[in-house]
């Protein structure tokens, strides 16, 4: 079997089908473990989706995440900060249905004026949702990692070619001219969509640019990820004592450099330092940027479609929550291609989805 | 103040270096930012510290648990607030220039006197000269001259980095973006990495330039270093200097020097340090001294983080551990030129003609004396190796922003990490205040690694 990419939908597969006692995967990484969006999220979880098949995801994906926990070798900081909105207007009325339906699921949350939040300068009303958290995806990255990488080849290569005949994935060409034989799973977040293009099949995941800055240090305070509605910021404070966050603006679709902007560096050096109390002079220390894997209805794309050749899988186009979900799909992945054991969610998430029209709507990209 | 506890180790810190950015230069107190370089000394209080979190403990399953994960948050030592800065604004200047020279030191002058178009940004101006002896009067003269002659086309600023909309540079508490550059000529030089060894975070242990600048006249010093600099930062007070057994890239010059002035060049293999009342104990092999300064000038790093963050790629130069930006011996790649301690040089007036090489003067002359170098094999495919000049034991701190040891680091090296970017990722080194602007290539050298980090913008924290 090939897996091609090494972040942590790739990884965490390998792990699965290693605890299956699979031999024989080839891991294909084009720079390194997490270059992609693994490596360059703000390593939050959520239950609160706006769809409930992705509230069911989530509720299943994350109590994954939490029981493995103990399994990795390193320590993933798992912890429970709760995901603070601050309303405005117009979406009070959204936060109202939402709730009832994140009741239903067991996981609702509560209105509250944000003075509550003794840390926050600002007033009005908040909606606060506990269950979620925070955990650190490098750890859970080379934990997976450590598990595989003496019993699976990792290749550090390009993949120029998915090559397919008569119906069937043969393998993959590599830019070094190697040939690798074996059923294929693409993992390769925003790159996704572009590779199996170049093998003839349409999978509508492309990327978007997103940025995160970090500030100084500063006392932790900030336990829940903080989403401001009306100016798009969110942040969080790592245990290590930064403020982490972005601010949700109008990015272009497709691949550009890795590079920041700085007018949106400081608008965010701004919200924060308006925002949290003892940080009206803090400094911003580093910012990155990096890919949100978009499909059309802002839900991942995990199994095969019956259209597809065999032997192909896919496993991407989370939008900014793959992260989370990483162990959990790995593991449903390794399901279906090692036992041919189809979860629900393989149905749901189908590529063929787009084709039927059974769409998932989720409008909560966070 | 004139000291800091560290963040996780609560260690006695104070600056090792007073360049911008680097650990312990400026500190946050009561709210305000202070620069520790303001009121520079040496502490004698007695060495207190919590004890030393290893991996191995915050990976434990007891770590694991929420309620200890939330607390543990509460015991690194880290600023409580950071008052409201009444300049700070969000707003984006323009400046347009065609030719920058970014650093003003004696290559960024040695340039601007050629360059009659060029406008020249820089934090400081060429300080480091004037506080070497051995540094002659004529170019200090020629320096100053410049300087004077060429005030309207310098400007103080800090290059923050690349971004989106341009080069972002912070100039008289303005955020501005330079537009319709062409040409950049790298002249912001140098810096000197501190060596590992145990105990290399105590206060009293400092580089070239803070001992040329504020300690030259302490009683007892010793220098350590591995090429010529070393020998005339020993020739101010007449000091030993000790090297990493191996890694000796003394020239002939450098070596008569030593000679005539008595100056004792001493191979070592390993370096203890202890702290004991105002002075350091230093041992060295099977000796032992008491100092009150010990000053590191082991080899000129090139401050590589500007040049990669403005699209240079670099070579890990094995002969030196130099970790050197892509240029020909003239300075030349592509549209910038690399002058001076940006392309490793330590000597001033080699410095001073490297600014003048890049624009086809006194090239031969520049080009003899580079040959007399060990950086000349960087031109030259010389491949060969010396062991990394930094290593005096396998204990000590590499990281003294975030508290990494070698305790976190060698057990990751055993594991196969070999290089400095899974080395980050896996033990969190680099991602402090100074953004790896030192322990990047300590850890590099230490790995022999062909890759460091992603220096990523701003080079310097914006705020």
């Amino acid at each position: 079997m090939i897996i091609i990419g090494a972040g942590g939908h790739g990884l965490s597969l390998a792990y699965h089908l290693k605890e299956k006692g699979i031999s024989e995967v080839t891991i294909i990484e084009s720079h390194r473990v997490g270059y992609g969006s693994s490596g360059r999220n703000a390593s939050r979880y959520r239950y609160h989706f706006y769809n409930k098949d992705n509230v069911r995801f989530a509720l299943d994906g994350i109590n994954y995440l939490k029981r493995i926990k103990n399994k990795l070798k390193y320590n993933p900081f798992i912890y429970t900060t709760g995901y603070l909105w601050l309303l405005d207007e117009r979406n009070k009325e959204l936060f109202k249905s939402l709730d009832s339906m994140w009741k239903s699921f067991g996981i609702g949350g509560k209105f509250m004026d944000c003075s509550n939040f003794g840390f926050l300068k600002r007033e009005g009303e908040c909606y606060f949702a506990p269950q979620d958290g925070a955990f650190h995806h490098d750890y859970i990255l080379y934990s997976l990692f450590e598990e595989i990488k003496d019993s699976y080849n990792i290749l550090y290569d390009q993949v120029d070619r998915i090559q397919i005949s008569s119906g069937k994935v043969k393998g993959v060409r590599l830019s070094s001219g190697k040939f690798i034989q074996g059923d294929v799973i693409v993992t390769a977040g925003a790159w996704s969509g572009k590779l199996l293009q170049n093998a003839g099949i349409n999978v509508p995941i492309e990327p978007e640019k997103r940025e995160i800055f970090i500030t100084e240090d500063l006392k932790f305070r900030v336990k829940p990820l903080v989403i401001d509605l009306s100016s798009g910021v969110y942040f969080s404070h790592t245990l290590k004592g930064e403020i982490i966050g972005g601010i949700d603006l109008e990015y272009p679709r497709g691949f550009s450099d890795f590079s920041i902007s700085l007018s949106s560096l400081l608008k965010f050096r701004m919200y924060v330092a308006n925002l949290v109390k003892g940080a009206e002079g803090i400094g911003i220390l580093r910012g990155w940027s990096g890919y949100y894997e978009m499909t059309p209805d802002h839900s991942h794309i995990m199994g095969y479609s019956e259209n597809w050749p065999e032997g192909l899988y896919i496993d991407s186009g989370y939008s900014g929550h793959g992260m989370m979900f990483s162990p959990y799909s790995g593991k449903i992945m390794a399901d279906l291609v090692a036992d041919n054991r189809k979860s629900e969610f393989i149905d749901i998430f189908s590529p063929s989805r787009f084709e039927s029209g059974k769409t998932i709507d989720e409008k909560m990209v966070i | 103040m004139k000291y800091v506890r560290s963040k996780r180790h609560r260690r006695y810190r104070t600056p090792k270096d007073c360049e911008l950015g680097l650990p312990y230069t400026e500190v946050i107190y009561k709210g305000k930012r202070k620069n520790l370089c303001d009121e520079i000394s040496v502490i004698s209080q007695s060495i207190n510290y919590f004890p030393k979190l290893k991996n191995t403990f915050i990976n434990s399953p007891v770590m694991r648990n929420e309620l200890l994960l939330s607390l543990s948050a509460n015991f690194i030592n880290v600023p409580n607030k950071y008052d409201k800065n009444i300049n700070s604004s969000s707003q984006i200047d323009i400046l347009q220039i065609e030719k920058l020279i970014i650093g003003g030191g004696t290559a960024g002058f040695s340039m601007l006197e050629e360059c009659r178009d060029c406008l020249l940004i820089s934090n400081e101006t060429a300080t480091d000269i004037f506080y070497d002896p051995l540094t002659s009067n004529e170019l200090k003269e020629r320096i100053k001259k410049i300087i004077k002659q060429n005030k309207e086309r310098i400007i103080k600023g800090i290059i923050l980095g690349k971004f989106d909309e341009g080069i972002g540079v912070f100039i008289s508490g303005k955020h501005v973006i330079l537009k319709g550059v062409k040409e950049i000529i790298f002249a912001h030089g140098g810096r000197y990495i501190p060596p590992l060894f145990a105990n290399n975070d105590l206060p009293g242990i400092i580089s070239r330039r803070l001992y040329l600048s504020h300690f030259s006249h302490a009683e007892k010093a010793i220098i350590m270093g591995s090429t010529d600099e070393a020998i005339r930062t020993a020739y101010v007070g007449k000091r030993k200097v000790l090297y990493r057994e191996g890694a000796s890239l003394f020239t002939k010059i450098g070596l008569e020097l030593a000679e005539k002035e008595g100056i004792e060049l001493i191979p070592v293999r390993k370096v203890y340090v202890k702290r004991k009342g105002n002075k350091l104990i230093v041992k060295y092999d099977a000796n032992s001294e008491e100092v009150d300064i010990l000053v590191f000038d082991i080899v000129k790093q090139p401050k590589l983080e500007i040049t990669y963050n403005l699209g240079i790629n670099y070579k890990f130069y094995k002969k030196m551990h130099i970790y050197s930006p892509t240029h020909n011996i003239l300075g030349e790649f592509e549209q910038f030129k690399i002058v001076g301690g940006s392309r490793g040089i330590y000597d001033d007036e080699l410095s001073f003609l490297s600014s003048k090489a890049a624009l086809g003067i006194y090239v031969d002359d520049f080009i003899s004396k580079l040959k007399e170098t060990p950086l000349y094999g960087f031109y030259n495919n010389d491949y060969s190796e010396i062991p990394s000049p930094y290593i005096f034991d396998d204990t000590g701190y590499f990281c003294e922003c975030e508290d990494i040891t070698a305790d976190d680091i060698i057990p990751k090296l055993k594991k196969g990490y070999t290089d400095v970017e899974s080395i980050k990722r896996v033990t969190g080194a680099c991602t402090g205040k100074c953004q790896g602007k030192l322990c990047a290539y300590l850890i590099g050298s230490y790995l022999k690694s062909e890759r460091l980090i992603t220096f990523r913008s701003p080079i310097y924290s914006i705020v």
